[in-house]
């Protein structure tokens, strides 16, 4: 019998790291998480300073597109507070991934429209600097996440790469979203990629 | 409003491209930097116990540097996939989970699905010879370590590609078609080596070093044994199992006997070229490139 490699107290040590390494591949797996690890986000250069600010104002914003009698409706899905103290891109990214792997659409009954997906601003507090956003659908169940007044509501059109949204129309136009409950409307394709996003900011 | 001025929005996402991303880039650098230490540990092992030499270092370098045109190569070609795999899917009118929603039994699914898939992709590699072009290079290797899980073609990545496309068809949406493509080719990292002996139980279902060191080796009993991915289940069910006994003579049945990157990269081609060109008829040529290395004709 032809002899194996012959072996040392390092053979243990690898032995550890193969277990450890497994049980950290498991973790990463089952957490879903991986960029969180591997990346930790790519977009945190992003992180606001003057260039960007500057380059945000210089972005042209299409024209409101007109303004819009709505009915009263109700979404439901996640919510979460976002502070405008941290990195806001970084905040909503996770909310959406949250509602991606909550796999809202399939967990859910009494959707009214689950084409669109309603991003809806609501609860601005001066204090934490911050507003809810919510992510869901249209629903006509009791148990809703939020309620968006009746109203005329001011349609712009959106970006889905963030240069245009509720709170940048919201900055722009000088708003004060005291007591607002804006929203934008996300429509996906067949696989849940945005494909296109109207905003709409009530009209006071 | 002052400190809306600090939003400067970069919510670009896609979700499912991101996820693609995330699984191949992710896994592959936590593989690339586990991997790295493994070996570290080895060559420290060979270090100590005395048996690092010359030859083992230029193989391992050797080894190594195969990943140059293979990261090239798998970067475009896996994205070209990518793009034809949308479109298959856009097209077809089955699918199991159409908004591509994240179900973890299906993810599991596709793993194993991925793993079958996987087990035959590496069986045809072996027995044709076309295929054996590329895949040989993984097998040049007179050692086994962790450099060699490293040590590729640059064209297996349209080798993979291609067997994994029934899967879409089948109506598996393309992200988990590539997460368990990923998922079975990342497991393959720690199973080249000579530092784990056998696993106990463990040896029944999973594909192990052991079981992998024999699908290595050149002897008789050991040639073309163990094709499995992460379960070796396959290989007892299709009846290409063999378990380790003595220490496998790792490489080709003729040995390559040289580090040099491009002889490694192509040195099966001119052995298929020259058969092709002395073929006595179209169907001897067309039997070299189909049939398993080492065919000749009666
Ligand atoms: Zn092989």
């Amino acid at each position: 019998m032809n002899k194996h490699i012959t072996s040392s107290p390092i053979a243990f040590l690898y032995g550890v790291v193969v277990i450890l390494s497994f049980f950290f591949f498991v973790y990463i797996f089952t957490t879903g998480d991986l960029i969180g690890y591997a990346y930790d986000y790519p977009e945190d250069d992003h992180k606001w300073n003057k260039e960007s600010a500057q380059l945000t104002e210089a972005q042209p914003h299409s024209p409101p597109s007109g303004v819009r009698k709505m009915d009263a409706f109700q979404v439901i899905g996640v919510s979460a507070r976002i502070h405008f103290s941290g990195d806001v891109a970084q905040e909503i990214n996770a909310l959406w991934k949250r509602f991606y792997r909550a796999n809202v659409r399939n967990n859910t009954d009494h959707i009214a429209d689950p084409q669109h997906v309603y991003a809806v601003y609501h609860q601005y507090k001066d204090n934490p600097f911050s507003v809810m956003l919510t992510l869901g659908y249209r629903t006509t169940a009791d148990n809703a996440s939020v309620r968006v007044q009746a109203g005329d509501y001011q349609q712009w059109s959106g970006d889905i790469e963030g240069k245009s949204s509720v709170l940048t129309v919201w900055d722009e136009q000088h708003i004060n979203p005291q007591s607002h409950t804006d929203f934008e409307i996300w429509t996906l394709d067949d696989w849940m990629s945005p494909r296109s996003m109207d905003i709409y900011i009530r009209v006071q | 409003m002052d400190d809306l001025e600090n939003y400067y929005a970069t919510i670009y996402f896609d979700p499912v491209l991101e996820y693609i991303e995330q699984l191949s880039f992710g896994v592959y650098e936590w593989v690339v930097l586990f991997g790295v230490l493994f070996l570290a540990l080895e060559v420290l092992n060979d270090a100590v116990t005395r048996q690092f030499n010359k030859k083992s270092a230029g193989e391992t370098i050797s080894s190594l540097v195969t990943q140059i045109p293979y990261y090239f190569s798998e970067t475009f070609v896996f994205t070209g996939f990518v793009f034809l795999y949308f479109f298959i899917w856009d097209v077809t009118p089955w699918k199991m989970n159409p908004a591509g929603e994240y179900w973890p039994w299906m993810l599991l699914g596709a793993i194993i699905a991925a793993d079958f898939i996987y087990y035959w992709e590496h069986r045809i590699m072996h027995r044709v010879r076309l295929l054996w072009l590329a895949h040989s290079v993984h097998h040049s290797s007179p050692m086994i370590n962790t450099a060699t899980a490293f040590r590729f073609s640059m064209f297996d990545p349209f080798i993979s590609g291609a067997f994994h496309l029934p899967l879409v068809l089948c109506g598996v949406h393309p992200v988990y078609v590539f997460a368990g493509e990923i998922i079975v080719q990342a497991y393959q990292f720690w199973i080249h080596n000579e530092m784990t002996r056998k696993l106990g139980p463990l040896e029944w279902v999973l594909n192990t070093p052991s079981h992998h060191r024999v699908h290595h080796g050149s002897d008789k009993k050991y040639i073309d044994k163990n094709y499995g991915g992460i379960l070796i289940i396959w290989d007892r069910i299709f009846g290409t199992f063999v378990a380790e006994q003595e220490r496998p003579t790792y490489g080709l049945t003729t040995p390559i006997n040289t580090i040099n990157p491009f002889k490694v990269q192509f040195y099966e081609f001119p052995k298929l070229f020259r058969d092709i060109a002395g073929a006595r008829s179209i169907g001897h040529a067309v039997k070299y490139i189909f049939k398993p290395p080492g065919w000749k004709p009666e």
